[in-house]
């Protein structure tokens, strides 16, 4: 094992990986969107002029294949281009009176180079109705989508252009367990063979995977106060991994308190299988069977079940690899300097 | 695209924060800002680390001279 964690060909390839997931991660657009409306009220039984500005798009180039849409449950109410100007742009909507299903109404545009994009729940009708009467024309027949020309990262709302967080606060929580499933693995090693260095690597992993996971929840309190709204959201992942972190900090503090060198070890050892369980049910079990805010949990949308398409995977999995390398080689040079100390304290004695 | 623009229109706003007050500059260029800060939050935490790592190690480096 010690020979693996010494050798340098798999540090080096942390590297490139690194440049890669930053670079593409960075520069990549992410998907056009619209990014606001100039209102949210409209009138049924009137032409509604609908101003939007809209993100990542090429609305003037392509001005002539423009089409926009009200969507309503199975209605469709096609609106006409007024004005475009660069990404801004103001659309016109006959909408006649009658029985909609849905409250809300979608926004819903499309052209040759963005494809189709919208917005939903983007419009609510107004208490007051117009007297224009319109013949109900349900164009839904004219509709015609098509795919993006480029090659983008979903644009979600809220989330926005900070889905790129997804390379790096999640990786550093790829990056912690990895370290304590590792940490886990040398504990048990060191109960059936008795050791020492698998003692100081089983401490070492953990004390790096405190780190990581120290930037995880730094990284992600800032990414929650600017999505959610709040650093710290009454939320039982986030509840659950500080429960799950102070299990680890009682594990250093107890692998530090005892006196005779392999009771230590041993109490060590055995306390951190015990800190692994607790931690994934904290992590993992506990999140999923109650509501949180983050994806994949209590019925919340996961990022894997439609959002982390294609163009997010050829990034994420390179950059959890990436961290993690990072992290097993920071851990290899602290483990590496400790075991040095080790071996001259031993010559002490 | 136009990441280029962002990041000097950042240098531009973090010049002139006062009257919107210092944390709603977070929220424009559609939240890429947010990207920024946590990269720096990873840099910083890892340069941390480095430094740890620093430390220990002059200390070896102190105790052999030692000898």
């Amino acid at each position: 094992m010690l020979k693996i964690l010494k050798a340098t060909w798999w540090k080096f390839l942390s590297i490139p990986l690194l440049i890669y997931i930053v670079a593409f991660g960075l520069l990549q657009p992410i998907a056009p969107g619209i990014s606001s409306i100039h209102q949210d009220k409209i009138t049924i039984g009137e032409v509604n002029f609908i101003s939007i500005e809209t993100y990542n798009t090429h609305l003037e180039e392509a001005a002539s294949s423009s089409q926009a849409w009200l969507k309503n449950g199975e209605t469709f109410i096609c609106g006409v281009f007024t004005e475009i100007k660069n990404n801004t742009a103001i659309i016109g909507f006959p909408i006649a009176r009658k029985d909609y299903e849905k409250r809300f109404f979608d926004l819903i545009i499309n052209n040759d180079i963005d494809g189709t994009f919208e917005l939903r729940d983007a419009l609510v009708p107004a208490e007051n109705f117009g007297n224009n009467s319109f013949s109900d024309v349900d164009c839904k027949v004219e509709v015609n989508t098509n795919e993006s020309a480029f090659f983008t990262f979903p644009n979600r709302e809220i989330l926005k252009e900070s889905i790129r967080n997804l390379f790096f606060h999640v990786c550093m929580w790829f990056a912690m367990v990895f370290l304590l499933i590792f940490s886990l693995g040398s504990s048990v090693a060191y109960l059936n063979t008795g050791k020492k260095p698998w003692d100081t690597m089983a401490h070492l992993a953990v004390v790096t995977a405190m780190v990581f996971g120290a930037l995880g929840i730094l990284t992600g309190m800032v990414w929650a106060k600017f999505t959610w709204g709040a650093f710290w959201p009454n939320d039982p992942k986030l509840n659950g991994v500080l429960v799950a972190m102070l299990a680890y900090l009682a594990y250093l503090i107890l692998r530090g308190s005892a006196k005779d060198e392999s009771k230590k070890g041993r109490l060590a050892a055995v306390y951190n299988i015990f800190a692994f369980v607790l931690y994934i049910i904290f992590i993992y079990v506990i999140p999923k069977f109650s509501s949180s805010l983050h994806p994949g949990m209590g019925g919340n949308p996961a990022f894997s079940e439609y959002d982390l398409d294609s163009s997010l995977r050829i990034v994420f999995y390179p950059a959890v690899i990436a961290w993690t390398l990072l992290a097993f080689w920071l851990f290899s040079i602290l483990l590496r300097i400790e075991l040095i100390n080790e071996d001259l304290e031993d010559q002490l004695i | 695209m136009n990441i280029l623009s962002i990041l000097t229109v950042l240098l531009l706003e973090a010049s002139n924060t006062s009257s919107v007050g210092a944390e709603s500059w977070m929220y424009g260029g559609e939240k890429f800002y947010v990207v920024f800060v946590v990269i720096l939050i990873i840099f910083f935490g890892i340069f941390t680390f480095l430094i740890l790592l620093e430390r220990k190690l002059s200390k070896i480096e102190h105790q052999i001279k030692e000898r």
